[in-house]
């Protein structure tokens, strides 16, 4: 404290000190004016009263006023005796002290014991400040005064006890009226609502009334003295209706209006004896005045009660019905304010990251606007310790401010000021142990702490900490449900919860797929309905097994309803309540269709590998990669004469391999094994085996490897060759005999074509030559003749004429046939090279070239293109000029010849048409005429040599051609000859024919 | 000089039909004639009895036949070509041969044409007069000496190339 607000106190203090000074002597002169029995005691003494309130609400540094006060008033005390003024000051003095100690220990006790100034809230504190402080005070007093005045011989020893009696009960009763009128008036305020000042009016009036009837004798009723406590009824009404002040108010008035009349000689009091009457009358208005009080203060507490009752109902109401603490705190501070009067609310939480506290919300009562303060509040942040919600925040107590203005740690002072709040509390809200928050009310008047309403609120608080908890709990637990419900939805098993009666309690995600359902539909209702009847027929036996207790694991094919049969792994595990008892069951279930599928799959093709193997004809063994035999079908057990039994386990290599062979048979395992190299494999391999009687036997044999896991294993499939190796030796001493044969064979033929050869070629050489060398001769003949008809001419008569022409016809005849002959040798001889031959410049050069075959003489056409054909230029010349010459010899006489000669092109094969209007011939002929040297007809009608078509047929055949004839006679005649064509495009530039001479 | 055909011919009968076809088409001077290859080798040498140059005179013409005793025609062919002199004289394959063979090996030792021997007489005097008309009165025949040597079996392998 600076000096300054210590200057200000002690002014203050001692402004005070004088203020009561005055008041104590002025109160104090009045009461002496009442004493009787001695003058310096009286019967009604109202300092005492204002000395314990005074000391009471102000504090005991105001305990020297008391003194000066008491002091002053017994020195001035007149005396009927003259007594020294040494006496006077002690007597004075020791009144003084007295009253001072009175006073002091009043106040002390009466906050000891009492409750201070709050004493007359409560009916138990009332009695205590009666008897605990009240009277042991005032006793002091009477006795330090009564003894200060004995002493000095103010007043007889003898009469100590009235004296004392008075100066007691004077004091006492000042203290139960006048102490308990300033202590309530000073320290509660009291506000009436203007209705119910109407009311106060009343009950005023009516006390006064009462106590104007009965203590000024009003109505004289004579048994006045009877009625003395009608007086009571009005105070208890007021002090119903209006409490402590009511009741202490109108207990004063009541004592005030019967003292006087008391004093004036009325009322029921009045005794010859005026200390006696006024004894009588303080003992009255004491008993009223305490009557009065207690029932205000069990009122009070009552109210108050209620009251608190009321606002605990609505906190716990709000807790209830709010889920969040967000939404319970504004609802709380609104219960609080609306319930137990208070004007604005605030609620605050705590900022743990700024360690700061800032405000959440604020409150007021429709009636109580208080927008700056409202904003000011909104905006604070306090930290541990300051300000309101920071006190509450560092001590972790609710506490209750009478007045924020007088507060040293209220920093929102000045603005409470201009907006009128005073009394506040604030209550932390927790957590465990740790403060999240604050609530704190202000109310408009200046409130005095109930420490009903603290305790309240401390109760509240409890509360409010339980509600966080809770929400906490219920957080963690759903949070822990979230969690358990993420691994359980996770997980593809099903996972399923029922309970006794049947019904599923808990499906995982995994379950309510499977079902087509979602776990909604399928929680809370039976099994039966929700897997079908069937199903949960095919299970109920597993279900009895474990509600008996016993946990069970199954596999069945379960006919689900919904969505068709399934193979299902289950595991049934039952649940146990607290004492034991099974209450429903767990169960884990997984959908093994697809294991039980593939494994039925697998045994079926077992089943099919095993009809494989036994049904092959061949033999089927494999070994592991140690070469123990793993398979032996029963072609292998026919053929090795030993059961699959005895192979099975066995070296192959020990059973079936003989002797000399089993270590090559190792070695190239081991290899293949190590290296990966196994020339052997994969390829067919002729072999030496042994049967079990100890026979060896030839085989064919494929090895193949395969993997088998980790581990490597080989297939052999083998044949037992035996008959096939008889077949192949005999195929092969057959074969060999054949070929000798054929070798012999072959050469006899070549030496027959040889013969052959030379033979032709001999005759060839011999037509040839016969015919070429015939033609010099002939020619010579021919020459010879022709000269000598030109010599002849004229000179020589007509037979010899003749002669020389049948000499020259049958010279030309021969030569004819010589020729033909030569030519055909000539065609028969060579081998014909075959090119390309333009036919159409073949043929026209030849009808060119021969005058024959041109009108006049015949009509010798080409019908369109002759293509180019592969031929012999010189063979096909041959050709044209014996058919031409054919067609246009073999006509009726008189018959101009006509030929036509066409082509038709089929794929790669030309075929020539050359057509005549001759003579036909017979088809009984058709073949005869090609032959050599046959003529169909006389020699006479038709001059030929008959080679002329055996050369044609000759030719074409040569050239790799076919001939033929249609024909009948009298109808002209078609020869047709095939040769191959050749495209445009490949024929070299075929030879220009070649008109061959002779 | 006049031109003359000198006829390599062993047949007479088919001298008497090619001279009187010759005589036909109006050959002027007579044809020289040797019956066998020897003979003609020795003609175109200048050897004798052929030494007599205006009675036997190089010929502008050779007919040439292939079948002849001693020496063949090709032979005598082969030899004609090889000659310095004479080695470009037009000779003319007459024969009755139409082998191909024979055509080819003609045309290969260096023979101007090759006529087979026609077998009407009629066709002997048109061919006779084709020749006259063509080798003797068109052709320019080449310059000639007389060969240098004569021995019929001197036949040179390598042909010589010379300025004739």
């Amino acid at each position: 404290m600076n000096d300054a607000s210590a200057r200000t106190r002690h002014f203050k203090t001692a402004g005070a000190i004088l203020a009561l000074i005055t008041v104590y002597f002025a109160a104090g002169k009045f009461g002496l004016s009442l004493a009787s029995v001695n003058v310096s005691a009286s019967p009604v003494w109202p300092p005492t009263g204002i000395a314990l309130a005074a000391l009471l609400v102000w504090g005991k540094r105001l305990w020297p006023a008391i003194f000066i006060g008491a002091f002053l008033v017994n020195i001035t005390t007149p005396e009927p005796v003259p007594i020294a003024k040494a006496l006077l000051i002690g007597k004075s003095f020791g009144i003084a002290v007295g009253n001072t100690l009175e006073a002091v220990m009043g106040a002390w006790l009466a906050r000891r014991f009492a409750g201070g100034v709050k004493a007359f809230e409560r009916a138990q504190n009332i009695f205590r400040f009666v008897f605990l402080a009240a009277i042991p005070s005032t006793v002091i007093s009477a006795t330090v005064g009564v003894t200060s005045l004995c002493l000095g011989h103010f007043a007889p020893w003898n009469a100590f006890g009235p004296i004392w009696l008075t100066w007691w009960l004077g004091d006492l009763v000042g203290d139960l009226i006048v102490a308990p009128l300033l202590v309530i008036w000073l320290t509660h305020s009291f506000h009436l609502k203007p209705k119910r000042m109407l009311e106060a009016a009343g009950a005023l009036f009516i006390v006064v009334a009462v106590s104007y009837a009965i203590f000024l004798e009003g109505i004289r009723l004579g048994a006045a003295n009877q009625f003395k406590y009608l007086t009571l009824l009005p105070l208890l009404w007021a002090a119903v209706r209006f409490r402590q002040h009511g009741a202490i108010t109108c207990a004063f008035v009541v004592s005030s209006i019967a003292l006087w009349g008391t004093l004036h000689g009325l009322g029921p009091f009045v005794t010859p004896d005026p200390n006696q009457s006024l004894l009588f009358l303080q003992a009255f208005t004491g008993t009223m005045t305490l009557t009065a009080l207690v029932s205000a203060a069990a009122i009070s507490e009552r109210r108050g009660a209620e009251q608190r009752l009321q606002v605990q109902d609505a906190v716990s109401r709000v807790l209830a019905e709010s889920p969040t603490l967000a939404e319970a705190t504004p609802r709380i501070v609104q219960a609080f304010c609306e319930t137990g009067g208070w004007d604005v609310g605030a609620i605050w939480n705590v900022d743990r990251a700024a360690n700061e506290m800032f405000c959440v919300e604020v409150w007021h009562a429709p009636s109580a606007s208080v927008p700056e303060f409202e904003a000011v509040t909104r905006q604070k942040r306090f930290a541990s310790g300051i300000g309101l919600p920071g006190r509450i925040w560092s001590s972790g107590e609710p506490a209750w401010v009478p007045d924020v203005t007088k507060d040293s740690n209220f920093p929102r002072a000045s603005v409470a000021i201009k907006e009128g709040l005073h009394a506040a509390f604030c209550f932390p809200i927790k957590s465990g142990r740790a403060v999240v928050g604050a609530i704190e009310c202000f109310s408009r008047e200046v409130r005095e702490p109930d420490d009903h309403f603290l305790q309240m609120l401390s109760a509240i608080g409890a509360q409010l900490g339980q509600f966080i908890e809770r929400k906490k709990a219920e957080e963690s637990l759903r949070a822990k449900e979230a969690q358990l419900r993420l691994v359980t939805d996770i997980t593809p098993i099903m996972l399923t919860m029922c309970s006794r009666d049947l019904r599923y309690t808990f499906v995982n995600r995994a379950c309510a797929e499977f079902l087509g359902l979602t776990p909604d539909l399928i929680v809370g209702k039976p099994i039966p309905e929700i897997m079908g009847q069937e199903a949960y027929e095919k299970i109920r036996p597993y279900i009895d097994t474990v509600l008996r207790g016993d946990p069970v694991e199954y596999e069945v094919e379960v006919p689900y309803h919904r969505v068709g049969a399934r193979w299902m792994r289950v595991a049934y595990m039952p649940d146990r309540d607290e004492k034991g008892n099974v209450v429903g069951w767990v169960g884990s279930i997984s959908n093994i269709t697809e294991r039980k599928r593939s494994e039925e799959a697998t045994s079926r093709s077992e089943a099919l590998k095993g009809a494989i193997l036994d049904s092959a004809l061949d033999c089927i063994i494999s070994i592991d990669q140690e070469g123990r035999i793993i398979e032996f079908n029963s072609a292998a057990e026919k053929t090795f004469g030993c059961t699959k039994a005895q192979a099975i386990g066995k070296a192959m290599a020990e059973l079936i391999i003989p002797p000399r062979f089993r270590e090559q048979h190792s070695r190239g395992l081991a290899r293949y094994l190590a290296t990966g190299e196994g020339p052997v494999l994969g390829r067919r391999i002729e072999m030496s085996a042994l049967r079990a009687d100890g026979t060896e036997f030839p085989v064919e044999l494929s090895i193949n490897a395969i993997r088998l896991g980790e581990n490597k294993a080989f297939t052999a499939t083998l044949r037992d060759i035996t008959e096939r190796k008889k077949t192949e030796a005999a195929l092969e001493e057959a074969r060999a005999k054949l070929k000798a044969h054929a070798d012999e064979l072959e050469m006899i033929v070549a030496e027959r074509t040889q013969e052959l050869r030379e033979t032709i070629a001999e005759l060839e050489s011999f037509s040839y030559s016969i015919s070429h060398d015939m033609r010099g001769p002939l020619r010579a003949m021919q020459g010879y003749a022709s000269v000598l008809e030109e010599e002849l001419k004229g000179k020589i008569g007509e037979e010899q004429w003749q002669y020389m022409e049948r000499i020259v016809a049958a010279s030309s005849r021969l030569g004819r046939l010589v020729q033909d002959i030569l030519n055909y040798s000539q065609i028969s001889r060579r081998k014909l090279q075959l090119q390309p031959v333009d036919l159409q410049a073949v043929v026209l050069e030849i009808i060119q070239q021969n005058p024959n075959f041109q009108l006049p003489l015949a009509d010798v056409r080409v019908e369109g293109p002759l293509p180019i054909v592969l031929g012999h230029e010189t063979a096909l010349t041959q050709v044209w000029l014996n058919l031409l010459g054919n067609g246009v010899k073999f006509v009726y006489p008189g018959t101009t010849p006509r030929i036509r000669i066409s082509a038709r092109t089929e794929n790669s094969t030309v075929r020539i048409r050359v057509a005549d209007n001759g003579i036909g011939i017979d088809p009984k002929n058709h073949e005869r005429i090609f032959h050599m040297f046959e003529q169909v007809n006389s020699a006479t009608d038709f001059e030929g040599t008959g080679i002329g078509l055996a050369i044609v047929k000759k030719a074409i055949e040569r050239m790799g051609g076919k001939i033929g004839v249609e024909s009948e006679l009298g109808k002209g005649t078609v020869f047709w000859f095939e040769l191959r064509s050749v495209a445009p495009g490949q024929a070299d530039a075929p030879y220009a024919p070649n008109h061959p001479f002779g | 000089m006049p031109r003359t055909i000198l006829l390599v011919e062993d047949s007479d009968d088919d001298v008497f039909f090619m001279t009187r076809a010759f005589t036909a088409a109006g050959l002027l001077t007579p044809l020289a004639r040797v019956d066998n290859g020897q003979k003609a080798i020795d003609y175109l040498s200048g050897k004798p009895p052929y030494d007599d140059h205006t009675r036997f005179p190089l010929p502008s013409l050779i007919l040439l036949d292939l079948k002849m005793p001693f020496l063949s025609g090709f032979e005598v062919l082969r030899w004609i070509r090889n000659q310095s002199g004479c080695a470009r004289v037009p000779v003319i394959v007459f024969t009755t041969s139409n082998q191909e063979r024979d055509v080819e090996t003609a045309y290969e030792l260096g023979a101007n044409a090759y006529v087979v021997k026609p077998d009407h007489i009629d066709e002997c005097s048109d061919l006779a007069a084709l020749i006259k008309r063509f080798w003797l009165d068109a052709n320019v025949p080449p310059p000639l000496k007389p060969a240098e040597t004569g021995a019929a079996t001197e036949i040179s392998r390598t042909p010589r190339t010379e300025n004739v």
